[in-house]
């Protein structure tokens, strides 16, 4: 990102600014004690501070009114999350495979039936029987 | 990296849960908790109401979209907020893209230049600046517009750290770049507001 040039006028308060940002201790200690014997470094970060707490006492923004019917109003089918159109999709594969097995336990069932000539039906489990 | 989650965050990784089971509800748990953040980092960035509330509700929308690639070890709102961020960034370049073929369009007509025809409105956030009674309304005009004139990453840094409160590694995780890395930027944001605020500061 290309830098704007800062007007502290002082090379040395620029490096204490990025050694903040950084995190950098050793170097806030190196710098900060020039910017403490430098008046013009102490205003201008005085003047940083006075920011910081501008910055912070600025209220937030809250979303407008409906804000959230008009968010949920916009959710259809194609809005679920893709994993869950995913289990959907594998749910109905599964259904489909089981439709499948079942009509195979069925045709065998049948063929083996027709094999061994057992084709009477089992008078236990008839309705109605006594 | 392991990362404990807050109990506010495991909330959130439960309704992603639900969400992901499809239960609408859950849904709206999160669009009613983090509305207001979202709306106002987007709305911060844009300076356009109408803008912030589409913007703001792609943001659930592709949130919602995307709640398959989110991972529950993470904390969801920087997530949440990386989204709009980048939604917000994009609409400025386009913003940006078209204010300048607009102005290309306009520089030479078949009479010669015409640039001086062009009357460029104040941004949206200049004249619908929300009450703050902690400082009066130049003060606050001239903050926004200051705030307004940074840079794509040094506004997302001041608008995600000094209005929305979160912390320098939060904010690192939303514009996807090292927390200390986020922090110089804030540090460096601070320092041109403080350039540009020197009549009021």
């Amino acid at each position: 990102m290309a830098r704007k040039r800062l007007s502290t006028g002082c090379e040395r308060a620029e490096k204490a600014i990025d050694a903040m940002g950084e995190g950098k201790r050793s170097k806030v200690v190196l710098h900060s004690r020039h910017i403490h014997r430098c008046p013009d470094c102490a205003v201008y970060m005085a003047r940083m501070q006075t920011v910081a707490e501008v910055l912070d006492e600025m209220e937030r923004v809250p979303a407008p009114e409906n804000f959230a019917a008009f968010v949920t109003a916009g959710i259809g089918p194609a809005q679920w999350p893709s994993d869950l159109q995913g289990h959907g999709r594998r749910n109905l594969f599964i259904v489909g495979a089981a439709a499948v097995f079942a009509m195979a336990v069925a045709v065998g069932v049948s063929r083996v039936k027709r094999i061994t000539g057992d084709d009477t039906p089992d008078d236990s489990l008839a309705l109605g029987s006594t | 990296m392991p990362y404990t989650l807050s109990a506010d965050a495991l909330e959130d990784a439960r309704l992603v849960r639900s969400c992901r089971r499809g239960d609408l509800d859950a849904f709206a748990e999160l669009v009613a908790k983090y509305q207001d953040g979202v709306y106002g980092v987007v709305y911060r960035m844009t300076g356009d109401r109408e803008e912030a509330r589409d913007i703001a509700q792609d943001t659930f929308v592709k949130a919602l979209e995307g709640m398959g690639r989110f991972r529950e070890r993470m904390p969801f709102r920087p997530w949440l907020y990386r989204i709009a961020t980048n939604a917000s960034i994009d609409y400025l370049r386009s913003a940006r893209r078209t204010r300048q073929v607009a102005l290309e369009s306009c520089a030479v007509g078949e009479d010669g230049p015409v640039a001086h025809v062009i009357r460029l409105e104040p941004r949206a956030s200049l004249r619908e600046v929300p009450e703050q009674a902690a400082i009066d309304n130049e003060l606050r005009e001239v903050v926004n517009r200051a705030i307004d004139e940074l840079p794509e990453q040094y506004k997302a840094v001041v608008v995600l750290h000094h209005l929305e409160g979160l912390s320098y590694t939060e904010v690192g995780k939303v514009l996807g770049v090292p927390g200390n890395t986020a922090k110089t930027w804030g540090t460096r944001a601070r320092a041109l507001l403080c350039d540009s605020l020197k009549e009021v500061v």
